[in-house]
């Protein structure tokens, strides 16, 4: 039996990486996107290959639609045709109170990742997975944050406007894809201890916690690889806080 | 209720995972043209209470606060709470839109006594509480062209139940095809 098709940007740090092990130990093979550290996609890559799958690093600014569409064509021509798209790349963006805001250009690199990059990886995914261009239909997972319902007053508004926007995708595109046999869902992390979190904020926050600790990255990672499963296969458009009761 | 968590002590051990199915629509009509508030009451009473009493047995068996080992709770909600079942039985929409709030505030308040509370929330599913021609009629026009399989609704429990959403807690996992 030969294994499903993974693509999962950033996917060589964080809950990417975690997902991209945990992916291989279930199946699929997988292709990771790094934007400039190849030694840690090549580090996934050695692990998803350690357990038997197929695995591929590809240089790739996935907030450039050229660079995504090569990502996507690579993936093509190495592994072959996609089953699944998690979408895990991005970034915090700009921190701190909106009325002390200098850094607009920051601004701008977030919708720009974490909003327009997320509906281009998924446009590419859908031309390959939709029935409806001839694909054989697949699964999405968008990485959200359990900070577009909090708003993160004072910390990471940006942020959460951000992963709102994902939200509405995940509802939006999901209904547009569910009948092309395309599954789009996504998952809202509270605090999960990755190094996308500030030096301390794991420490300081986790005591305050509903579950007095934060989440690690592979108990996002497994819910995610359900949410990909044949488990999951009427779950369609559906938003899965992994947030710990916050 | 009481008698029921006794009795499942003696004869199979300490518990680690109640899932609160049991559930009815209720009277089904337009509120305006509603005859039977009785039925209504007994819709409350086993959706809302019985949800509520059995979570209650549960959390005093698992949580470390009590000597427990922990564990996970399952409860059902709807897709009626968005959508509030308009026309056909708004009092069932407005009984699970009582457990969503219920799961979160519950969610919260045992999370760190080693309980998971969650609900999951089903959309039209193939099962015999669907009124007889309801299947056939909607399933065409969902999103996915079909109505679920109550199969899939026992997988989302099962994994909400799993080690695989040790952080997945007071939360709602949507099994509902989109819409």
């Amino acid at each position: 039996m030969t294994n499903k098709i993974l693509l999962i940007t950033g996917g060589g740090r964080g809950i990417g990486h975690c997902t991209a092990v945990l992916a291989a130990q279930r199946g699929w093979d997988v292709c990771v996107n790094y934007l400039s550290n190849s030694a840690r996609a090549d580090q996934t890559v050695a692990l998803v290959r350690k357990y038997g799958a197929r695995g591929l690093a590809v240089q790739a600014d996935v907030s450039k639609e050229a660079d995504i569409v090569r990502l996507f064509e690579t993936c093509d021509r190495e592994l072959g045709r996609l089953d699944g798209l998690v979408i895990s790349a991005g970034i915090v963006g700009p921190r701190g109170r909106i009325d002390e805001l200098t850094d607009v250009a920051g601004l701008e690199a977030l919708w720009t990742l974490n909003i327009t990059s997320t509906l281009l990886c998924s446009r590419e995914a859908i031309r390959r997975m939709s029935t409806k261009h001839g694909g054989r239909g697949g699964a999405i997972v968008n990485l959200s944050s359990a900070a577009a319902h909090l708003g993160t007053p004072g910390v990471s508004v940006p942020y959460a406007a951000s992963k709102a926007a994902v939200d509405a995708i995940t509802w939006g595109l999901g209904q547009e894809v569910a009948g092309e046999g395309i599954r789009l869902n996504s998952v809202s992390p509270g605090i999960i201890d990755t190094e996308i979190q500030p030096p301390g904020r794991v420490a300081e926050m986790g005591p305050k916690l509903p579950t007095k600790r934060a989440g690690q990255p592979e108990e996002v990672a497994a819910p995610i690889l359900f949410l990909l499963s044949e488990e999951a296969s009427y779950i369609a458009a559906a938003k899965l806080h992994v947030s710990g009761a916050r | 209720m009481a008698r029921l968590f006794a009795t499942c002590d003696a004869e199979l051990g300490p518990l680690d995972g109640p899932v609160n199915c049991a559930a009815v629509i209720g009277p089904r009509s337009r509120f305006d043209e509603l005859t039977d508030m009785a039925g209504v009451l007994a819709m409350w009473q086993l959706n809302v209470a019985g949800t509520f009493m059995c979570c209650h047995e549960a959390v005093r068996r698992m949580s470390r606060r009590f000597g427990g080992k922990g564990g996970a709770i399952v409860n059902i909600s709807s897709s009626a709470v968005a959508w509030g079942s308009t026309g056909v039985a708004v009092g069932y929409g407005a009984s699970k839109a009582a457990i969503d709030t219920f799961t979160l505030g519950l969610g919260r308040e045992v999370a760190a006594d080693g309980i998971r509370v969650n609900a999951r929330v089903p959309g039209i599913i193939n099962t015999e509480m669907q009124p007889p021609g309801r299947i056939a009629e909607i399933g065409p026009t969902l999103p996915m062209g079909r109505a679920g399989r109550a199969e899939k609704v026992a997988a989302g429990i099962l994994f909400l139940l799993s080690d695989a959403a040790s952080y997945i807690a007071g939360a709602r996992l949507q099994v509902h095809g989109a819409k």
